[in-house]
């Protein structure tokens, strides 16, 4: 605890109560991105789930296939399985009735970092070949609006590692000042690692 | 700990005061929640490194400090200041408009200083890692921030070093 004096013990007022950590945590989730292996990076992480998958689906094969040989080897449930982790990265969920899980043609859904259909955007070449983007896995939409399966906006914008409502972004020139805010932001944030490696620790 | 217990528990344990902080750097409270955020979720991009830090906490304090200067403070009017430090202010006193108001008119980095100094208990060598500059660079920014703080507010005091002990 700091010994005050009386502008600290002026300063201590004027800053106010301690904020509670748990709600501002809670909210930061999705922004976090899926909390999975952190450093590791995504496509790494997406071998590692399809090698995982599809050792469990080959020593099921093999299970199964040992009882009898003529049984029917489950190989393509497992290439499906294999695909599905591949290709979207986020563990699969039961879409809310109000968002269908399939994207309109020319759209890519949006899914929450728990899978969950949030909407969709226009597909572009970063894109096309995912079923489904994951909020948290990267910013190649930045600013794009997420839109309803008619295509009209639904409130939400695609803003560095996750998404605003509109109550935070209410135009274009506002989502700009927060996409720069968020590269501006990550740049400092390689800069100080640098600053790191180039001293000591700490 | 896994990573996902050791990253909450320096959230729960730094937040707060980052917050704090944060609230007279920035002058606002979204403003400092969302800077605060942003600082969280660089570094838990980069936890596998930043988690082998003696003190990844200053990690994040220097993240969020620097990128506070970024941002312009709030050139709001008195009326303003008032609306915005209310949705903070705690309710066992009166709102401080004055020093508020004093804080605004300061550089960024004699308000960096000020406030990690007087208010979180930072030795200037620490001060100096976050602001990127010599110790003695903020000596300087801390005298000058004190003396126009003194001004403004009119008072005596605070002129004075005060010996901190090293915070964390």
């Amino acid at each position: 605890m700091p010994i005050r004096d009386d502008l600290g013990r002026r300063l201590d007022r004027a800053a106010g109560p301690s904020p509670d950590p748990e709600p501002a945590l809670a909210s930061l989730g999705p922004r976090l991105g899926p909390r999975l292996a952190p450093g590791v990076p995504r496509r790494d992480r997406r071998v590692a789930v399809v090698l995982a998958v599809g050792l469990i689906g080959l020593v099921g094969a093999w299970l199964l296939g040992r009882g009898s040989s003529d049984a029917p080897q489950p190989v393509t449930s497992v290439a499906l399985s294999t695909t599905t982790a591949s290709s979207t990265s986020v563990a699969p969920a039961v879409p809310p009735a109000t968002v269908p899980a399939t994207p309109p043609p020319g759209y890519v859904t949006v899914a929450d970092h728990e899978g969950n259909p949030v909407g969709y955007v226009v597909a572009n070449a970063d894109l096309e070949p995912l079923p489904t983007f994951a909020l948290g896995t990267g910013a190649p939409l930045a600013g794009q609006r997420v839109v309803d399966a008619a295509g009209h906006p639904n409130g939400y914008f695609i803003v560095g590692l996750g998404y605003v409502s509109d109550d935070q972004a209410r135009d274009r020139a506002e989502i700009d000042r927060l996409v720069a805010e968020h590269e501006a932001f990550q740049a400092e944030a390689e800069a100080q690692l640098r600053e790191e490696r180039g001293g000591p620790t700490g | 700990m896994s990573d996902h217990d050791d990253f909450d528990a320096l959230f729960r344990a730094e937040y707060p005061a980052l917050v704090r902080e944060l609230r007279l750097v920035c002058g606002g409270v979204p403003l400092a929640e969302e800077v605060a955020a942003e600082a969280f979720v660089a570094c838990w991009s980069r936890w596998s490194e930043v988690s082998t830090y003696d003190r990844p906490g200053a990690w994040v304090r220097r993240v969020a400090l620097r990128q506070a200067g970024r941002r312009r403070w709030r050139r709001a009017r008195r009326g303003d200041l008032e609306r915005i430090a209310a949705s903070w202010a705690s309710t066992d006193g009166p709102l401080d408009l004055d020093l508020l108001e004093a804080l605004r008119d300061l550089t960024h980095p004699q308000r960096v200083a000020v406030v990690l100094h007087h208010l979180a208990g930072w030795p200037a060598d620490d001060i100096a890692e976050v602001l990127g500059c010599a110790e003695a660079t903020v000596r300087s920014h801390l005298r000058r921030g004190r003396q126009r703080l003194q001004r403004a507010l009119g008072t005596a005091d605070d002129l004075q070093e005060v010996p901190h002990a090293h915070p964390r």
